[in-house]
C-alpha cells in the first residue's frame, strides 16, 4: 500500500513480538550485515489478502536457540535445534500477523504455516531491518508481490 | 472445580506456551490434551470430554473457523466455550468468530495476563455449564 514506512512497521512489529511473548528488548541496527559463512535459522511465512507477499525472520541458530528458551521457558540446553527452528517460525508468524494488522487493520490476511526459507536474506527485492538483541543479531524481511 | 482444556494449534511452541501460561496463571487443570489442527481436534472431543477449547485459526487441514463453526452446529459441543487466540486483528474476524460461537478472542503475540483474564472469563461459564446452571 502507497505512503506506508514499512520499516517502521516493521521494527514496531518485531519489538512488539519479543518483548511480550520473549521477554526480550531488542534495537534497530543498521549495521548488521548478513554473514555468509554462519548457519542462519530462516523462516518465511506467506501471506495473502489486500496485499500478497512473504515475510521472513533469520537468527544464527546459537540465538536461535536462546530465543526459544525464552520463549517456551526451559534452559537452553534443553532444547534442540528442531525447536528452535519450530520457534523461530513461530516468530515469524506473530510478526507477520502483528505487522499486517498495521498495514491494513479491517482487513483478514491468510497466512501460510512457516516453512524454512532457503534464498538469502537481504534479496533486491525486500525490505530488510537487522535488530540487536542481546542473544545475537536478529534480521525481519518484507517481500510484496 | 478442575477443568478439562483442548489446545488447538499447529504450532507445537505455541500449544506449549499456552499450556504453560495456563499453569502458571494457576487455572486448575485437571487435564490438558492438544491437537494441531480441527480434524484432530475434532477426534480428541468425540472421545474425551473437554471443558475448554483454546484454538488458532489459520492451520491446515481443518482451520479454526472450521472447528468452531462444526462444534456449534453440535447439539452436545456447542456447550463447550471456546476461546480463540489468534495473529488475526481483524474486525471481520472478531466479529465473525464471536458470530459463530466464540465466547472470546485472544490476539498473538500476547501478555500472559491477558491470556489469563479471558480465561478467567471462559472457565467461569465452563464451570457453570458443568453445573448444569
Amino acid at each position: 500500500m502507497p505512503g506506508l514506512d514499512y520499516e517502521v512497521l516493521l521494527e514496531a512489529a518485531v519489538a512488539e513480538v519479543l518483548e511480550s511473548m520473549c521477554f526480550l528488548s531488542v534495537n534497530p541496527d543498521i549495521s548488521s550485515e548478513e554473514e555468509s559463512r554462519t548457519i542462519w535459522v530462516n523462516r518465511r511465512v506467506d501471506f495473502r489478502g489486500p496485499t500478497q507477499g512473504s515475510f521472513g525472520v533469520a537468527v544464527k541458530l546459537p540465538t536461535a536457540i536462546l530465543i526459544a528458551g525464552n520463549f517456551l521457558g526451559q534452559e537452553p540446553e534443553e532444547l534442540t535445534e528442531l525447536q528452535a527452528c519450530e520457534v523461530v517460525g513461530e516468530i515469524a508468524n506473530m510478526v507477520c500477523g502483528t505487522l499486517l494488522a498495521q498495514v491494513d487493520p479491517q482487513a483478514p490476511f491468510h497466512l501460510a504455516t512457516p516453512r524454512a526459507e532457503e534464498q538469502s536474506i537481504a534479496l533486491p527485492n525486500r525490505i530488510t531491518r537487522s535488530f540487536v538483541l542481546d542473544e545475537g543479531a536478529l534480521f525481519a524481511w518484507l517481500e510484496l508481490n | 472445580m478442575a477443568l478439562n482444556v483442548l489446545i488447538v494449534d499447529d504450532s507445537p511452541s505455541m500449544r506449549k506456551v499456552i499450556r504453560r501460561v495456563l499453569m502458571l496463571s494457576g487455572f486448575d487443570v485437571a487435564s490438558c490434551q492438544e491437537a494441531g489442527d480441527g480434524i484432530e481436534a475434532l477426534a480428541i472431543l468425540a472421545t474425551a470430554p473437554m471443558d475448554i477449547v483454546l484454538t488458532d485459526i489459520n492451520m491446515p487441514n481443518m482451520d479454526g473457523e472450521a472447528l468452531v463453526e462444526r462444534l456449534s452446529s453440535d447439539p452436545l459441543l456447542r456447550q463447550v466455550p471456546v476461546l480463540v487466540i489468534s495473529t488475526d486483528r481483524s474486525e471481520d474476524r472478531l466479529k465473525r468468530m464471536l458470530a459463530l460461537g466464540a465466547r472470546g478472542y485472544v490476539t498473538k503475540p500476547f501478555m500472559p495476563q491477558a491470556l489469563g483474564a479471558a480465561m478467567d472469563k471462559i472457565s467461569k461459564e465452563a464451570r457453570d455449564a458443568r453445573a448444569g446452571l
